[in-house]
């Protein structure tokens, strides 16, 4: 029987710890007060799920300063990862939809320290965060007996389940904390797929993508958000330091009753609607109707998304929201800011890492680095071992 | 051990026959038997179809200066004139599963979009491209080259070369003597004629010139840049991938756009000969597959050689299956071995050869 905290318990610890985290003074997501922006950080490193079988599958990381990589091998393929704010040799790796593990890695020993595994009747989706205050593990999981969306709440201790959420729709992917510390932000892809199924998507008629954002203290549903098409799915986000949420998407164009080009790169600002970024029309098409991942450079105001479908990575403007360029890479996806915030820094399955200045977004031919070895896989992030600091994806 | 044995053979016979002279010979050391037969296939297969498309796009320039030549405008020399823009199409088709690299040439303006429209994403613009051509015979400024080099691609490309063509602008009559008469009592037709012939062997040059000597100021190669892994070297703005994969995710996409857009209702439709032209695709696809002459390691060979034999029996039979539904010019049938050929470049093409396309791109979450 798994120990289960009380909700009020949890409450209560949430409440009193956020305030007090010293990170909560500054925005979520800008780390300039870490005074790293100058220099590179010799203790950064670039984490990823990586393989390309079950016997390869694990948690790859890159040390950028030695121009080296490792890894450590899990017994599922993993998807998103996230680090402890408060404890940063902790990071989690979740197991790929319609996975149920996921493992505790620490970056000061190199080895996986914990593992854990979903509720019965729960399957994960491949994404999830901590708590402000490093105690607890969101994770984003669907009912399998009724494919609800679920935000379920571990203890980042002891790994064990505390709480469960409603996330307010179906198929939650990428989940994210919003910078008042308390507020999560749900991408619900709203595709309704079952583990006995595999990954089919079994409401392609009926499917409806939302952004909620909740209260991650008790999982009320503070507000939701819709795209224009129906067949959008919301599945990937990042999060500015002023609270702009930005989101990829991906369409599923069978199910269309119509053959026009959609938007798959979107923004979302407190209080008004999601508005969608747009590109020239040959980049778009190229896209395929797929985004993988996006990252946000806080410094530069700009966004950047990964179409491994498209072989591109495009950017866009946060403010003005025009759009910036593109960089052509093959099967890229994987994708983050290094620590001085000044690259755009990208991952393919091939094993090659290449850096986009944030600024030009030029590529930096003398920052490319190969690891034949390694096949990274949808999602990397840049973190900081010595330090709370970190970026995600 | 049988089997890494007859690899190991047909490779080294491969170099020792790529040694010993023959276009393949600036192959840089280390590159193995899937590179080998890649540069085979851009040899025998892709460049002589671009060379063709250059060919044909040349003789339709030509024969449309000739016939908009004094007293050369007749309804025989017209005919003529249409069999070679269909001749040109066919060509086309024999090029366009290719679509990376000089057809490319930039991901925001691709070059391909100017020979052919419709294939970016299945729009079909002859509604456009009919208001631009009323609107040109109508005005009375000066028609040059800049009129057409700065027009959109929705404009230009084969599918204008064949409204001009194959129907009068006034009642767009597909009667013969109707459009003689528009060339004869307005000259701006034949300066539209001609405008957008040269404006698409502009194009096709660039792409001729981009597999064979000078791929985006480079002075190089499309050709051995990729085949000698040099993309990423000379651009900051390449993908990366070896030549195979990019012949094999491109011409899977072909099948992909076959089976997806309305390919039989909506290309080629004036002239009638859309089912030919897929044709052409089909030819060139066994072509791809199993060699010319001129080749030493064919991709069905390789193939053979992992012991996929059956995905090599597959693959012929999809493609007959494909020529089958074209000689019955059958839409439903068309689609459906067409969808049968982009799975099969898509899983059993890539697990035959034994290269994989990439994880995010193939499996993405």
């Amino acid at each position: 029987m798994k120990k289960i905290i009380s909700r009020r318990t949890f409450f209560q610890s949430l409440l009193s710890i956020a305030a007090s985290v010293p990170m909560l003074s500054h925005s979520a997501f800008d780390f300039s007060w870490l005074g790293l922006s100058d220099s590179e950080n010799k203790d950064e490193l670039w984490l990823s799920a990586q393989g390309q079988d079950q016997n390869q599958y694990g948690l790859g990381w890159i040390k950028p300063a030695q121009k080296s990589s490792a890894r450590v091998s899990a017994q599922f393929r993993g998807h998103g990862l996230c680090q402890n704010p408060t404890q940063a040799n902790q990071i989690i790796m979740f197991a790929r939809r319609p996975g149920t593990q996921a493992i505790r890695f620490n970056i000061a020993t190199g080895k996986t320290d914990g593992i854990f595994e979903c509720a019965d009747d729960r399957h994960m989706h491949g994404h999830g965060c901590y708590s402000a205050d490093g105690r607890f593990i969101f994770s984003a999981e669907s009912q399998i007996s009724n494919g609800q969306g679920k935000i379920t709440v571990r203890d980042a201790s002891s790994l064990e389940l505390v709480n469960e959420f409603d996330s307010h729709g179906i198929g939650p992917h990428e989940i994210a904390l919003m910078p008042d510390g308390t507020t999560l932000v749900i991408a619900n892809g709203g595709l309704l797929t079952h583990p006995d199924s595999g990954r089919k998507v079994l409401n392609l008629d009926s499917m409806r993508s939302s952004l909620s954002y909740i209260d991650s203290r008790n999982g009320k549903l503070i507000s939701e958000y819709f795209v224009e098409e129906d067949k959008a799915s919301i599945r990937h986000l990042d999060v500015a330091a002023d609270g702009t949420v930005v989101i990829a998407l991906q369409v599923q164009r069978k199910a269309m009753d119509h053959d026009q080009l959609t938007s798959l790169a979107g923004i979302h600002k407190q209080g008004q609607k999601i508005k969608m970024l747009q590109a020239p029309e040959a980049l778009t098409v190229k896209l395929n109707d797929y985004m993988g991942s996006v990252a946000i450079n806080n410094q530069t105001r700009t966004a950047a998304f990964t179409s491994p479908k498209g072989d591109l990575a495009l950017f866009w403007q946060l403010d003005d929201l025009s759009f910036q360029g593109y960089h052509a890479f093959h099967d890229v996806c994987g994708l983050t800011i290094s620590q001085d915030n000044k690259y755009f820094v990208l991952s393919n399955s091939a094993g090659k890492i290449r850096q986009i200045n944030a600024k030009t977004l030029k590529l930096d031919r003398e920052k490319s680095l190969n690891f034949p070895h390694q096949s990274w896989d949808n999602h990397m992030i840049s973190v900081v071992s010595n330090s709370s600091s970190h970026h995600r994806h | 051990m049988i089997k890494f044995l007859i690899s190991s053979l047909l490779m080294v016979t491969s170099l020792l026959l790529i040694s010993c002279g023959g276009s393949s010979s600036s192959l840089s050391n280390g590159n193995n038997e899937l590179n080998i037969a890649a540069a085979e296939v851009i040899d025998n297969t892709i460049i002589p179809a671009a060379n063709r498309f250059q060919q044909q796009v040349e003789n339709l320039v030509a024969e449309s200066n000739n016939f908009c030549s004094s007293g050369n405008m007749t309804d025989e020399n017209l005919t003529n004139l249409q069999e070679h823009w269909v001749t040109t199409n066919m060509a086309w088709f024999q090029l366009l599963p290719y679509r990376f690299g000089p057809l490319v040439n930039s991901e925001l303006l691709p070059t391909y979009t100017f020979i052919d429209s419709y294939r970016l994403r299945g729009t079909d613009y002859i509604s456009t491209v009919r208001i631009n051509i009323d609107s040109q015979l109508a005005d009375n400024s000066e028609i040059n080259a800049a009129t057409f080099s700065n027009l959109s691609f929705k404009y230009v490309g084969l599918l204008a070369l064949e409204v001009v063509l194959f129907e009068d602008a006034e009642n767009q009559s597909d009667n013969n003597t109707d459009i003689v008469n528009e060339y004869q009592t307005n000259p701006r037709k034949c300066q539209l004629l001609s405008g957008y012939g040269n404006e698409l062997l502009r194009r096709v040059e660039m792409v001729q010139l981009g597999w064979t000597t000078n791929y985006r100021g480079s002075n190089k190669s499309y050709r051995e840049l990729v085949i000698n892994n040099q993309l990423e070297a000379n651009f900051d703005d390449e993908t990366g991938e070896s030549a195979i994969k990019k012949i094999t995710v491109s011409v899977q996409e072909y099948y992909d756009y076959l089976g997806l857009r309305n390919v039989t209702l909506d290309v080629a439709q004036l002239s009638g000969t859309i089912w030919q032209a897929i044709a052409a695709s089909a030819d060139n696809t066994s072509e791809l597959l199993s060699g010319t002459d001129s080749t030493e390691l064919s991709l069905n060979r390789i193939m053979n050689n992992n012991r996929f034999e059956q995905s090599v029996g597959l693959l012929q039979e999809n493609i007959q299956t494909l020529h089958t539904s074209l000689d019955e010019k059958n839409t439903v049938d068309m689609v459906a071995a067409a969808k049968s050929l982009d799975g099969n470049f898509k899983r059993e093409l890539p697990e035959a050869l034994n290269i994989n396309l990439g994880i995010n791109f193939s499996d993405g979450d």
